[in-house]
């Protein structure tokens, strides 16, 4: 319980800039904070990650992606997406494949950011203005 | 006219464009064929990769009177529901509302409904169907009334959080929920070891993974069942294109009835070239 109200507050320090939701996965830093977590993953990618070969069967590349979602929703959001992406890379057919050909896609902008989807605020919006689910 | 109409029916994108500039150039064209060329020009400036200056040809074609003007509100509403997909039904809805003998209200009643049930407003794409005539197949107005089947990303993320992996299932993702079930099964006894045998390093790092995993499976089963409801939408818009009227074009322009020939009045024949008289002879 405890950590789920530590979550909540993450989520509520972490609120998403609307002009941060439009579709672009660009890496955004915004503070020092989600300038280490974007290090540290560059690291990862440049000096670990090419220890073992490219393993990520999903585009952008698992570190990339955490870049990313750091970048769009702050660090505990970007955390949360960044798990969610390692428990579900290993079911890539479930995606459209990547325009190489060789990998699957799975753009971060097809996934609502974590603040917006577990506190309901991106439901709540869709049902208020008349949808009958949220997309 | 008629052959940059085919060039626009065989989608010859760049060829309608060079012919549209030869024809302002080159042809005395009136204001209504002129407006045509613009339009048709417009299309071509959108395929051939430049939406924007597409978008200003269009909407100085807007107020133009006749099939030109209607069909410049359609590619316009059509260039928003790409951005803005509200804003882009929303003049669908203004186009039906201000044109009650428009040309092509089939088509903009269809779109206004395949915008709204694209966005997950099932009911009114519904009343936006009846009001406008659109006549739906049984299979596309069962799909549009029956919401039951789709799948609540609160419940799935609360299933998940009382036992990983059960949102996914909830959520039709049996492979994800497997995944899901167990990674944390394994972090949850790593974190429980780690604790009885007091190493308190080895319970930090199964704690981080642990805990992240856990969240990352809740929002893993919140976006399941937004996925899974976004696949039922897409199989409800594909029920709606057997629906779909044929896309709209100019009207084919007639060309004018060619004029009778005017009567050739006999010239009179030049004195020099009359045959010379003939003298009787004596």
């Amino acid at each position: 319980m405890l950590s789920l109200l530590l979550l909540t507050a993450g989520f509520a320090w972490a609120e998403p800039d609307p002009a941060r939701m439009l579709r672009d996965d660009r890496v955004v830093t915004t503070g020092p904070v989600d300038a280490t977590a974007q290090l540290g993953l560059v690291v990862w990618r440049e000096l670990v990650s090419p220890g073992d070969g490219a393993r990520c069967p999903l585009r952008p590349s698992c570190s990339g992606y955490s870049r990313q979602a750091v970048g769009r929703d702050g660090l505990i959001g970007g955390i949360v997406l960044t798990f969610d992406r390692l428990l579900r890379d290993s079911n890539p057919s479930a995606y459209p494949l990547a325009p190489d050909g060789l990998h699957f896609s799975d753009p971060l902008h097809s996934h609502l950011p974590a603040g917006e989807l577990l506190l309901g605020g991106a439901c709540r919006r869709s049902r208020a203005d008349g949808a009958d689910l949220c997309l | 006219m008629p052959l940059l109409n085919e060039l626009a029916r065989r989608e010859d994108w760049q060829g309608l464009h060079t012919e549209a500039i030869r024809a302002r150039f080159h042809e005395a064209l009136s204001p209504a064929v002129l407006a045509e060329v613009d339009y048709l020009d417009a299309l071509a400036i959108r395929e051939l990769g430049d939406p924007q200056r597409s978008l200003a040809e269009m909407e100085r074609l807007r107020g133009t009177p006749g099939p030109v003007g209607e069909l410049a509100e359609l590619a316009i509403a059509e260039a928003w529901v790409g951005i803005l997909p509200r804003q882009g039904v929303g003049m669908y809805q203004g186009y039906l509302s201000e044109r009650p003998d428009g040309l092509y209200r089939d088509w903009a009643a269809y779109q206004a409904t395949v915008g709204l049930a694209q966005d997950g407003y099932f009911s009114m794409a519904l009343t936006q169907a009846e009001a406008t005539g659109l006549t739906l197949s049984p299979e596309a107005s069962l799909m549009l009334t029956d919401p039951g089947r789709f799948k609540r990303p609160l419940v799935a993320a609360a299933l998940s959080g009382g036992l990983p992996g059960a949102g996914q299932l909830y959520a039709r993702q049996p492979q994800e929920a497997l995944s899901a079930l167990t990674v944390n099964a394994l972090f949850a006894t790593g974190m429980i070891l780690a604790a009885r045998e007091r190493q308190w390093t080895a319970l930090g790092v199964a704690g981080f993974f642990g805990v992240g995993f856990y969240f990352g499976n809740i929002y893993g089963a919140a976006d399941a069942a937004i996925r899974h409801n976004r696949a039922l939408r897409d199989d409800v818009v594909r029920s709606l294109d057997p629906l779909a009227p044929p896309p709209p074009r100019l009207p084919e322009r007639v060309p004018p009835a060619p004029l009778p020939p005017a009567p050739i009045p006999a010239a009179p024949i030049p004195s020099e070239l009359s045959p010379p008289a003939v003298e009787p002879s004596p």
